[in-house]
């Protein structure tokens, strides 16, 4: 049976902490799920919320569920793998690395046999305002779908990326931010030709299925192919309502909004809360139509709770493994890397390395800021130094670090028309913060090893402590 | 970040902010997030664009 959205929340339901079920009505559209979504935050509790019962936009119930914060655990992104959570920090990098280099076709499926053909609402009836779209911060203009779009280039190539749709209270006439590279090509190569292009929203899937659809390879890569190494098996594809088989959906999604994009129409959107916690300005983009909404029986609306843990290791996850994938036929001493919560998983990477050699941390870390140009600050330190607890990275810079020789400027700065996604104006920095090798320079201070395996804590405290 | 410019909306004075190079002179209308009025940027209650030291003025 192929992977799809209900078996893995029943599945992360029997894991404590893992999820929790809000009965009581919500408006997702009045900031009620965010403003729960910060306070768990702020009690640092991090569990997928299920919102059985949201209300829609013009505050009627909904017939759809409300699914958010799916991805603020790095130990549930390891179960989208396939991997035990217990894997969650190096061993899942390298996993999404792995799927990075791996392609599995997908299968095409008849629509009788696709899930998310079970139920349709076409014409007057595709109506978005009966689904529930999360207003999520206070100066967003509008309630916001948050997940991946599929479009479709002239010459074939399927395309899936995150992008915003933004509900401007029409419900046949939303407005889509596209800002990725490969999106904003396809949108162009329609317009030239003067006619619309068909887009699709994935609103709800198997969570692999939006993992992977933030994978980073060069145009002409089929981003179905690309997901399939993600789900660990081929998508399943079955020919969409309004274009038949000549615009392929994902079978298994719980819920897609299928749409056009008018040549040369744009409107207002923005701002909205972005995954590095400014607001993106007010800008024009291109009006997405609805055309249809097709869902499965009990399908699920999914959202994404951007610019806090939810949106992180999304990015996190994808910015470690391309490092890795770029860095590691260079440099075989590579330990492990990590894209921290305090640069929401996309500005910053703290790279750890065995036995590092003259010159190499600065080779590293202009590889990498090469590699992925959304990052600005690169940190090397040696390999005993856990790239997963920030307070050691920062041990290490504090203490190792020549400000003089040690922390360099990559390239120019970028400035103000950088983008955005570009804090500190784009300015690229690394720092190398490896023990210095060569001269006399301390050592870290260490409990014996011996004696750490030797008195074993359990051993000496009180019961129930 | 992208050159932007604060507006301030001139019916219920929530101030939010947009891209400079598609909006300040475009002519099209500001969306006030707070209360969905639309206005022109020199319809404004208060604008604020400015560059920050040293930066060269767009043209």
């Amino acid at each position: 049976m192929a992977k799809d959205l209900q078996d893995f929340v029943a599945a992360i339901g029997s894991r404590p902490g893992d999820l929790v079920e809000i009965d009581r009505p919500v408006k997702p559209h009045d900031f009620e799920v965010t403003a729960l979504l910060k306070q768990l935050e702020d009690e640092h509790r991090y569990p997928a919320v299920l919102f059985r019962h949201p209300l829609d936009p013009e505050d009627r119930p909904s017939e759809f569920p409300l699914l958010t914060n799916m991805y603020a655990t790095r130990e549930r992104c390891a179960i989208m793998l396939g991997l035990d959570p217990a894997r969650r920090n190096w061993d899942l990098s390298l996993a999404y690395a792995a799927a990075l280099r791996r392609r599995v076709a997908p299968v095409v499926v008849a629509p009788e046999n696709a899930p998310v053909r079970q139920c349709a609402w076409q014409g007057s009836d595709a109506d978005i305002s009966r689904v529930p779209i999360v207003r999520h911060f206070a100066m967003d203009i509008a309630p916001t779908l948050t997940m991946t779009h599929v479009m479709r280039s002239l010459e074939g190539i399927y395309n899936v990326s995150f992008a915003k749709t933004f509900y401007n209270w029409d419900p046949k006439r939303l407005v889509v931010s596209i800002h990725t590279r490969d999106l904003g090509r396809v949108v162009r190569e329609y317009q030239e030709r003067g006619e619309p292009a068909p887009i699709v929203n994935v609103i709800g899937h198997h969570p692999a299925f939006h993992l992977g659809s933030i994978n980073r390879h060069d145009w002409g890569s089929d981003d179905y192919a690309a997901i399939g190494a993600f789900m660990g098996e081929p998508l399943r594809l079955t020919p969409s309502l309004s274009w038949g088989d000549r615009f392929l959906v994902p079978a298994d999604a719980d819920i897609i909004v299928e749409g056009e994009i008018p040549p040369g129409e744009r409107d207002i959107c923005d701002p909205f809360g972005e995954v590095a916690r400014l607001y993106q300005a007010q800008c024009l983009r291109p009006v997405f139509r609805v055309k249809a909404i097709t869902f499965r029986r009990g399908a699920m609306v999914q959202d994404i709770f951007s610019g806090f843990h939810d949106s992180n290791a999304l990015g996190a996850l994808m910015k470690e493994a391309v490092l890795e994938n770029a860095l590691r036929p260079s440099f075989a001493n590579l330990h492990q890397i990590h894209a921290p919560d305090s640069a929401c998983g996309v500005y910053a990477a703290y790279i750890s390395v065995r036995d590092v050699q003259p010159g190499e941390a600065q080779r590293i870390g202009a590889i990498a800021l090469d590699t992925v140009g959304i990052m600005q600050l690169v940190v090397v330190v040696d390999a005993d130094i856990d790239v997963y607890d920030e307070a050691q990275v920062l041990w290490a810079m504090h203490t190792y670090t020549s400000i003089a020789g040690g922390v360099r400027m990559h390239g120019e700065p970028l400035g103000l028309h950088s983008g955005f996604a570009t804090t500190n104006w784009g300015g690229k920095v690394m720092i190398d913060a490896t023990r210095p090798r060569d001269f006399a320079f301390g050592a870290r201070s260490e409990v014996p090893r011996e004696a750490m395996e030797r008195v074993r804590l359990a051993d000496y405290l009180p019961r129930g402590n | 970040m992208e050159r932007i410019f604060w507006a301030e909306c001139p019916h219920c004075h929530g101030r939010f902010y947009c891209n400079h190079q598609e909006l300040r002179h475009s002519g099209q209308r500001l969306f006030c997030p707070f209360c969905r009025t639309r206005f022109v940027p020199e319809a404004a209650a208060s604008l604020d664009d400015r560059l920050p030291p040293g930066a060269a003025q767009e043209t």
